[in-house]
């Protein structure tokens, strides 16, 4: 074999060489920005349920307070107790039962605050004064101590 | 030479192609455990706000299949090897029958 021919051959392989590098590069790129891409949606759908979590407590600690008599803790249930029907009047609450409401946590997510308005007035009971984020207000019509009214509970998750 | 310079190279790409698939395959369990993840996570809510609906509405009862344990004031969902909990707002346990404490509405 010739020096010229040795030479062209030597380069071949180099040009070959480069080449295969090159694309395996470029395939590793790929693999990276397809694994960013699905950490990406993994952390979305990580995020979507937490702030599901989050809706769900929310709707169902106010449904909760308005439907229910909880004697323990009014803050699920604090519906009047009509004794002659013996029932639990929905969405007629009294003043004074939403005032014994206590702070509940339910894992990271907590009832921050309850506030009313009433033709009498607003009120507002703070249950706690932790760091909290991404809170969610959920806003009921309902009679205080008989006044037609609005109740905002705040649910919040730890921050 | 030239037939080192060769071997060389085919191990080299041998290598190369062992690592991608290496890559790939983790990438697939990984994927993997997080469906699994997902989906026991998706159950384990599902179970939660059946339960929390049925203490907030005060229900008699539900009829529907529920597919995860309760025990005190949270729910457990497995799907795959992976095991999700949801916290309650009410307590609940899960036997054969599922048990929802509620407040009474009528007493």
């Amino acid at each position: 074999m010739s020096i010229t021919n040795k030479r062209t051959l030597n380069e071949k392989g180099i040009i070959f060489s480069l080449d295969a590098g090159i694309s395996f590069t470029l395939v590793l790129i790929g693999m990276l920005v397809f694994a960013y891409t699905l950490n990406a949606y993994a952390e979305s759908a990580e995020q979507i349920t937490a702030n599901f979590e989050l809706e769900e407590k929310a709707l169902m600690i106010a449904d909760a307070m308005v439907k229910n008599s909880n004697t323990i803790n009014p803050l699920l249930g604090a519906c009047v107790y009509d004794a002659d029907k013996k029932r639990v009047k929905t969405n007629e609450l009294s003043s004074a039962e939403i005032k014994r409401a206590n702070f509940v946590e339910f894992g990271k997510i907590f009832v921050k605050s309850i506030n009313y308005e009433t033709t009498s007035g607003k009120e507002t009971i703070t249950l706690t004064q932790k760091n909290s984020k991404n809170c969610i207000t959920a806003k009921r019509f309902v009679l205080i101590d008989n006044k037609s009214g609005l109740i905002f509970i705040q649910t919040c998750r730890e921050g | 030479m030239n037939s080192i310079d060769a071997i060389i190279a085919l191990l080299a790409l041998i290598a190369a192609f062992g690592v991608i698939i290496a890559a790939v395959n983790e990438q697939k369990t990984g994927m993997e455990n997080a469906k699994d993840s997902i989906r026991a996570n998706a159950l384990a809510e599902k179970c939660g706000t059946i339960i929390d609906s049925i203490y907030s509405n005060a229900a008699k009862k539900y009829l529907g299949e529920i597919k995860c344990d309760a025990n005190g004031d949270n729910v457990s969902a497995l799907f795959g090897n992976r095991e999700k909990n949801f916290e309650i707002i009410t307590t609940a346990k899960k036997t054969s029958i599922l048990e929802v404490k509620i407040s009474e509405h009528y007493k």
